[in-house]
């Protein structure tokens, strides 16, 4: 059987349409799936960060009380809450640089200033060194985490979002 | 040659959190004394198995593990040789051994 050329024209008039059809549904389908990939970290990271303003806040409370009942309770809240953000920042994997980026410095600000879970502390002042760290440290994780999640996501141009 | 891991979680705390025996019970004191350095002592190879931890203080791997070398009981080079620490958090491993690293014998 030999195939001519209006045999060809035929053939592509339903291959080439076909082609281009699962071409478009490729690209539309993974825009989609980078899309709700995006939006999945998004609120990942969101509730990543209000961990760590809850993190803040016990400490910056727990240290501006003496050794108490209440300031017990807020160090048993605060040291699961420390690695559980740790793990979601292990999750997340977002990086600055080559980086990933990580808690430790909030996590040293919190848990090795030298007064917290430390027997015998007394209440700080609200202007100590130690709740400044603790402040700057989460207020810095906070930024960083912010500008990965950008560069990550946001900074694709239009073609390298296709593939 | 000798192996032992220990199993933070199982055999210590899960709670492993405050740094010396003043501070509270299972400090990074207790399990530097009690249990790591008599592991370190008595084998060639030991693993730090943290898995399983429900909380994981700074100031408790620095005086567990930093305070190995600034007690002067090893160099951080020897730790490096004899000592593996396992997490399922990565970024825990290298705030342990940065600790090591830095400690200066006292």
């Amino acid at each position: 059987m030999e195939f001519e050329c209006k045999d060809f024209i035929e053939a592509a008039r339903w291959i080439i349409p076909s082609l281009l059809i699962i071409l478009g549904w490729s690209v539309v389908s993974r825009g989609n799936d980078r899309r709700e990939t995006r939006k999945e970290v998004r609120q990942f990271l969101d509730r990543t960060i209000s961990s760590v303003e809850n993190i803040r806040k016990n400490s910056l409370d727990c240290l501006t009380q003496g050794v108490c009942e209440s300031s017990k309770k807020l160090e048993l809240a605060i040291d699961p809450e420390l690695l559980q953000m740790e793990s979601a920042l292990a999750l997340l994997r977002l990086k600055n640089g080559k980086d990933v980026v990580d808690g430790r410095s909030l996590r040293k600000a919190v848990s090795d200033n030298g007064q917290y879970r430390v027997a015998g502390r007394k209440k700080l002042d609200l202007d100590h060194r130690v709740l400044m760290e603790i402040n700057d440290s989460a207020a810095e994780l906070i930024a960083e985490l912010e500008k990965a999640y950008r560069q990550t996501y946001q900074k694709e141009s239009f073609f390298k979002g296709l593939w | 040659m000798k192996d032992m891991t220990i199993y933070v979680a199982k055999d210590f705390s899960k709670m492993p959190c405050v740094r010396s025996r003043d501070d509270g019970k299972k400090s990074g004191e207790e399990f530097r004394d009690d249990i790591l350095l008599p592991a370190l002592k008595a084998n060639d190879r030991v693993t730090v198995d943290l898995n399983g931890v429900l909380t994981l203080g700074s100031s408790f791997l620095e005086e567990a593990f930093g305070g190995l070398v600034r007690k002067g009981y090893y160099t951080a080079k020897e730790l490096n040789a004899k000592l593996t620490i396992k997490f399922q958090v990565e970024s825990y491993i290298k705030e342990t051994w940065d600790y090591v690293k830095a400690a200066r014998k006292e």
